[in-house]
């Protein structure tokens, strides 16, 4: 290894810690977008719902709940969309490229701005 | 270029596209690894492609992206080709570009490697991106770029060590 690889690894692993003190400041997600190839579907308002939801997009089953979204089914080959977990902050998203399936989370103040 | 010198450049960047598929193909064996996010992969088939683009340089490289780029798209669908392919074209154009100012810029294969996973890595996110009409790629910018600096440097050394050895028999 040479010393110009040690600067690249030190600049990059600076970026990554510079990107990830800003995510720190991420709130939880107000809203729940879920789109199907680019367009939206539905959008739920997170903190005004009384019970869990589970709703069905293009063979991929969706849970929606106060305090995040899942996917609990999907009929796709890698399964990546159930694997990401449960996502609760602002920005987090989950992507099903097979089926063309994103469920992204929104602030407030990104909510705002999209038309109902 | 001679013609021997050209048949033996195409052989054995079928080779490098063969030994590409098939490291991408072993590495999908390897099970998931609970402390890893989801869709984290080792890389292995770039050292493939480092090989080519210290060797032959850009237009090989680049054929042999492709190829394996096609071999996702035949094997896992449209979707994960498409994000394949933007992943390589990017390490591609990394390798081959840092490949050539290496030697004057002190820097070494691994530190290739490194900018080249962390290349791949935002390739694939602008990729899924561009698939899923939405910017996915902010939220989760550090961690592609601490895996891209990891899985990096452990291609990097494999490649360190394989590519002086390999080297003498396709010259």
């Amino acid at each position: 290894m040479k010393r110009k690889d040690f600067v690249i690894i030190a600049v990059l692993i600076l970026a990554a810690l510079v990107l990830l003190s800003i995510n720190k400041t991420r709130k939880e997600a107000v809203f729940c977008e879920i789109l199907e190839y680019g367009e939206i579907v539905r959008t739920y308002d997170l903190s005004a719902l009384s019970d869990d939801e589970i709703i069905v997009v293009n063979d991929v089953e969706i849970l929606i709940s106060r305090n995040g979204c899942q996917v609990n089914q999907s009929d796709c080959p890698d399964k990546i969309c159930i694997n990401s977990g449960k996502i609760s902050r602002v920005g987090e998203f989950i992507y099903c490229a097979p089926n063309g399936v994103l469920v992204r989370l929104s602030g407030e103040s990104e909510a705002d701005a999209v038309a109902y | 270029m001679r013609i021997k010198d050209s048949a033996k450049t195409v052989a054995v960047g079928g080779i490098l596209s063969a030994v590409a598929i098939v490291l991408s193909y072993l590495e999908s064996l390897i099970p998931p690894l609970a402390f890893l996010p989801v869709g984290a992969k080792l890389g292995l088939s770039n050292i493939s492609l480092l090989f080519s683009a210290q060797t032959f340089g850009f237009p090989v490289t680049l054929a042999i992206c492709i190829i394996k780029s096609g071999f996702v798209f035949l094997v896992r669908g449209a979707s994960a080709g498409f994000i394949s392919l933007c992943g390589g074209l990017i390490a591609t154009i990394i390798m081959v570009l840092l490949s050539k100012i290496a030697d004057k810029k002190d820097i070494s294969v691994i530190g290739i490697s490194v900018v080249a996973a962390v290349g791949h890595n935002f390739g694939q996110y602008i990729a899924a991106s561009v698939l899923a009409g939405s910017n996915l790629f902010i939220a989760y910018a550090p961690a592609l770029i601490i895996y891209g600096v990891i899985f990096g440097i452990i291609t990097g050394i494999i490649a360190k060590v394989i590519i002086p050895k390999i080297k003498p028999l396709v010259k």
